[in-house]
């Protein structure tokens, strides 16, 4: 991947809170919450499914409208950034359009975000994504684990800086699974951008990520935020090791055990 | 089913008025008839209506249950398969299903004149056939044989006549989309009228167009086999046709009672019903009797008839049992 | 009161806000519409049609009650049929397809011409309009209700098999349970279909009912009375679409939404071989429908001057001297029909399709316009038909309007469900891009849209039919419809069989046209709906 390109974005929540519905309908997934992602790094979020981490990350998208506070990519507006294409979002629903091609998917990012079509760099990505050969095929002629893949290699296609990815592989087996966190995370690495995972699973978590925010059931607050100082690029051995262990331990204390987080996981 | 009943009150006082005649009284079984009508209720059979109020059938041991007809009601298959053992049909209609195998005979005539019509406006009125050259006609296209039949007879250049697809319905003329109308003298004239409309009506029959209306049919098997029950039912259509006459009004109110819920209007059922008497009844009936026709009347059919692509002969006609009623009657 | 429509983005009280204004816009708009064309007889307006119903409020009642009858057990049977057709093609996976066929054939038949056939084989009574009610709904229940059936969850027919429970109770138990959300959206729209078909059925020599008065009100120039008829059995229809919708929805909140699906073949022959097959189950179709005419009528020993038997309509049209004559006449009525069904279909589908594009651009001009084509499109066609050729006149106008207005109506809210099911998390990845809204549209909308949108036209060849048949039999006189009408009247029952076969083998060709096209699209744009 080329170089030059500009230095990811810092993304800086302020006092960002999300409340949805009306009246006594009114459901509270994000409390006012302040945080700062850091150019160049990833960040997982973890906490209890249905609690507001996806909202986070939808906000930080442009997808959805804080109730109050804000979200400043770069020092602009999601929208802004949304509109200079530089932001891609992966989810766990692959979301390809089951009426083209995996090329023509891939290459849709691109059209989309107003860049120019690159036939030769579209093909080259979905051979890096481990595709080549079912470029002209349909999704529906593809595994589950292969259409998250093909949507891994759309999300890149525009060469993104701010990856937000939510739960990108929460759909596929675990076997398929393991070996996407390994495989994939290396094409986005070394250019450099700015990624949100969310995720379910802590190992995931600690495999792919810098730092780890946990947060606590309805509505959302950090509850304690991790520093993961493994060395990159991460790799299957270190799974087995000490230090990986000693992380994914301590963020499994946090989600499933004591004190007041815990309690209100179990509430769940 | 929904058969008519009888006011019962009604119907004792005539079995008792009539006893006498009777042989065996009210206790007598009745044996059921069906009487197919063509049209939706109204008094265009105000006289069956009559006769049945009347208890004009009872008395010859008849338990009549008429049917109502429709625009998509056939008349012709439940008379051919005996399920009504008389229908009421035109002459045009009887000739097309005897065409097609049905062993029917006219055995009554009730409209003499035929109630086709050209109804028009009186700023652009239509007086007589030669009228129509240069103007537009709203009818339905399955009557085309019955303007062709009106223009050879008058010699009229049809091809100067513009015709228009229309429903049967007089909004068309009303609203001036067409010049004029094919329709029957007896309904959508009769609709203007009521609704203030002033309009002008031209008898296809006081041109030459010669097509017995509302005849009654029998298949040639019933007039053979069931002889005595068509002449009963013969017997006491004419006698309610013969109180019709002398009371249009009174058939008209009779008709609205009866049924309550086919949305008829007493006033246009009194014009119609008044509309109705000059081609039902003629110097002719009035003189043999209702329902009468002669080897004249059958021969200007079969001619017309012949205009509109039905090759008949006088076969199709049957006065026999109207004669034997006639005879008994008077 | 809410209406039970699905427009998940809104909320309840606007959207009822948003009903109630339309509804004061349509009555606003009809009245100045009748003010204007006072002199005419063509129009009466809400103010003149509320003043007829009060006058005749006890006659009104009576016809009403007369046809909701036969339209309730119309209903009732007609969806009973559905249901058990639905349970047979489950239960014997063999006989599917040769019901399926059967049942669309039966579903094809033309009302104008059944109508007759119908009074003369039960004579007197409610038969007719009853059977008619019937005919008319039993179609769009059987075809969901297969869907439903077939939806069941597999974990679920695993769980009765473990319990070594036999294909019975599979259906009972199992499969109903997941078939009746289904069933509801089918029963919705039988509910009008039954009064439509009751009303058609009293054409047919009935004494009292709401299409006793509505032809009597036609010919008397009340242009109250017709209307006042209109607004009834529009308002009733509609009605017994929102109550049997929202019973639906009360007793099972999530609704599927792509219900007419098309028939999935399920087999993995090739593409020849499918060929092979489908040409083998037309002609078993011909020849089921064939031994069945011939054999009911024989079974009832129908008078054959009316009921005509196959081998009379073979030499009607092939092997008597006349056989060219006569197919001249069918074929010229025919190529009249189709000159006016095939614009009105292509123009209610592109319409609808097109107008539901601009509503899911602009949602709040959907909030007002939706609920009328809601109400509308349950209005019966019998009443339509002569009021818009009344308005609109006899020419190509009328009757392609009429069909386009029976085929848009179930097309843009087919095509708005489709539109709002652009599937998975597509449309926010659109929006990550800040894409703008027309362009998300063409890109993925309106493809998302097209199994909707088929499935809507497959279901819309029969009602096209149905359409500019009725409209030339009750108002323009021209074309098949016509020609069907007057046969009868004629007694030319040889023609009117010839008519009624070339009609129902028209449709039910183009319905299966229809559903080959369907099936190309699915397997590209919903591979999911193609097993």
């Amino acid at each position: 991947m080329p170089s030059d390109l500009p230095k990811p974005p810092d993304v800086v929540c302020n006092g960002l809170r999300k409340v949805f519905g009306h009246g006594a309908q009114q459901v509270e997934a994000l409390a006012s919450t302040d945080v700062t992602f850091a150019s160049g790094t990833t960040t997982a979020l973890v906490g209890p499914s249905g609690c507001g981490k996806s909202t986070l990350l939808r906000m930080v998208a442009g997808l959805e409208t804080p109730t109050e506070g804000s979200v400043l990519i770069a020092g602009e507006s999601p929208r802004m950034t949304s509109k200079k294409g530089t932001l891609s979002v992966a989810f766990q629903d692959p979301s390809l359009l089951p009426w083209r091609t995996v090329r023509s998917n891939v290459a849709l990012a691109r059209k989309l975000a107003g860049q120019p079509a690159d036939k030769t760099a579209v093909d080259d990505l979905i051979a890096r994504v481990g595709l080549a050969g079912f470029e002209d095929k349909r999704p529906a002629a593809l595994s589950g684990g292969m259409r998250q893949r093909a949507a891994i290699a759309r999300c890149l296609a525009t060469r993104p800086n701010l990856l937000l990815l939510d739960e990108p592989f929460g759909a596929v087996d675990e076997l398929t699974r393991r070996r996407l966190n390994l495989e994939l995370p290396r094409l986005w690495e070394k250019p450099g951008a700015t990624t949100l995972l969310v995720t379910h699973s802590v190992s995931e978590a600690v495999l792919l990520s810098d730092r780890i925010l946990v947060l606590s059931a309805r509505p959302a607050t950090i509850v304690a935020d991790i520093d993961v100082a493994l060395e990159r690029p991460r790799t299957a051995r270190m799974i087995d090791s000490a230090a990986f262990r000693q992380v994914e331990h301590e963020v499994s204390e946090i989600l499933f055990d004591n004190k007041g987080a815990g309690r209100r996981f179990a509430a769940e | 089913m929904t058969h008519f009943t009888l006011p019962r009150r009604r119907f004792l006082q005539g079995a008792a008025a009539f006893g006498g005649l009777a042989l065996a009284g009210p206790l007598r079984a009745q044996a059921a008839v069906n009487f197919q009508l063509s049209w939706l209720p109204s008094v265009q059979f105000g006289g069956s209506y009559i006769a049945l109020d009347k208890g004009y059938w009872s008395e010859e041991g008849l338990e009549v249950a008429l049917q109502s007809g429709g625009p998509n009601a056939p008349v012709e298959p439940p008379v051919v398969s005996g399920t009504a053992l008389m229908g009421i049909s035109a002459a045009d209609y009887t000739a097309a299903a005897v065409e097609q195998g049905a062993p029917f005979k006219i055995i009554a005539v009730a409209m003499q004149k035929n109630p086709f019509s050209i109804a028009s406006l009186p700023a652009n009125p239509v007086n007589e056939p030669k009228d129509l050259e240069g103007k537009s006609i709203g009818m339905a296209t399955s009557n085309m044989p019955v303007l062709q039949a009106l223009c050879e007879i008058n010699g009229v250049d049809i091809d100067k006549i513009e015709v228009v697809p229309t429903q049967y319905d007089a909004a068309p003329l009303v609203s001036g989309q067409v010049d004029c109308l094919l329709c029957w003298k007896t309904d959508l004239p009769v609709a203007m009228t009521v609704a203030g409309v002033e309009n002008t009506v031209m008898l296809l029959a006081d041109f030459g167009y010669a097509v017995h209306s509302q005849t009654y049919i029998a298949t040639e098997d019933a007039i053979k086999n069931d002889r005595a029950t068509l002449l009963s039912l013969l017997k006491g259509e004419v006698r309610g046709w013969q109180d019709y006459e002398k009371d249009t009004d009174a058939a008209a109110a009779l008709t609205v009672e009866m049924f309550p819920d086919s949305g008829l209007d007493l006033e246009t059922q009194k014009i119609q019903a008044a509309a109705q008497v000059g081609l039902m009844y003629s110097d002719l009936t009035e003189s043999k009797g209702f329902g009468w026709f002669t080897e004249e009347t059958v021969a200007a059919n079969i001619e017309t008839l012949g205009l509109l692509g039905r090759t008949v002969s006088e076969e199709l006609w049957d006065r026999s049992l109207l004669e034997e009623v006639h005879g008994n009657a008077l | 009161m809410t209406l039970s429509l699905r427009a998940p983005l809104m909320t309840v009280a606007p959207r009822a806000t948003m009903a109630v204004l339309s509804l004061i816009g349509v009555l606003v708009g009809w009245e100045i519409l009748a003010r204007a064309l006072a002199s005419t007889y063509l129009l009466a307006g809400p103010v003149d049609v509320t003043r007829y119903l009060i006058d005749n409020s006890g006659l009104m009642l009576r016809a009403l009650s007369v046809t909701l009858y036969e339209a309730m057990w119309g209903f009732v049977w007609g969806n009973l049929a559905g249901i058990a057709l639905a349970a047979v093609v489950v239960l014997v996976p063999r006989f599917e397809n040769l019901v399926q066929s059967l049942a669309l054939v039966v579903f094809c038949l033309p009302l104008v011409a059944t109508g007759p056939i119908l009074r003369v084989l039960y004579g007197p009574g409610l038969g007719p309009q009853v059977t008619l009610a019937a005919l008319a709904v039993y179609y769009t229940t059987f075809v969901p209700t297969v869907v439903g059936l077939r939806a069941t969850p597999s974990t679920w027919l695993d769980l009765v098999a473990s319990f070594g429970h036999g294909r019975w109770k599979e259906l009972t138990v199992v499969r109903a349970t997941a078939a009746l959300p289904y069933l509801v959206v089918g029963l919705q729209i039988a509910a009008p279909a039954a009064f439509l078909g009751a009303m058609v059925g009293e054409f047919t020599g009935a004494e009292r009912g709401m299409g006793v008065l509505a032809i009597q009100a036609m010919r008397s120039l009340d242009v109250q009375a017709t209307w006042a008829l209109a607004t009834v059995a529009s308002l009733v229809s509609i009605l017994a679409y929102l109550v049997v919708g929202g019973i639906g929805k009360y007793l099972w909140p999530d609704r599927p939404s792509i219900i007419m699906a098309s028939p999935a073949q399920n087999d993995g022959a090739g593409r020849g071989a499918k060929w092979l097959k489908t040409c083998g189950l037309g002609f078993m179709t011909l020849g089921a429908v064939l031994v069945l005419w011939w054999g009911l009528f024989e079974l009832f020993d129908v008078n054959s001057f009316f009921a005509k038997r196959p081998m009379d309509v073979w030499s009607y049209l092939v092997t008597s001297p006349k056989a060219l004559e006569h197919r001249l006449v069918l074929w010229e009525a025919m190529g009249e029909t189709m000159a006016f069904a095939v614009p009105g279909y292509l123009a209610g589908l592109l319409l609808g399709a097109v107008l539901a594009g601009v509503f899911v651009l602009m949602p709040n001009l959907a909030g007002l316009v939706l609920p009328v084509s809601i109400a509308l499109r349950s209005i019966p066609i019998v009443t339509t038909a002569p009021l818009i050729v009344l308005c609109l006149g006899r020419g190509a106008a009328g009757t392609i309007t009429i069909v386009a207005v029976m085929i848009f109506f179930p097309t843009l809210i087919a095509c708005l469900q489709g539109l709002r099911q652009a599937p998975g998390q597509i449309l926010d990845v659109f929006n990550s891009f800040a894409t703008s809204p027309l362009r998300t549209l063409f890109l993925a909308r309106m493809p998302a849209m097209l199994p909707a949108f088929f499935a809507s036209a497959r279901m819309a060849v029969p009602a096209a039919i149905l359409a500019v048949t009725v409209a030339e039999w009750l108002s323009t006189g021209t074309g098949i419809g016509n020609l069907m009408a007057l046969t009868t009247s004629t007694s030319d029952y040889n023609m009117l069989y010839s008519s009624i076969a070339a009609v129902t083998g028209l449709s039910a060709l183009a319905y299966a046209a229809v559903g080959a096209l369907e099936r190309v699209v699915l397997t590209i744009y919903a591979p999911e709906q193609v097993r």
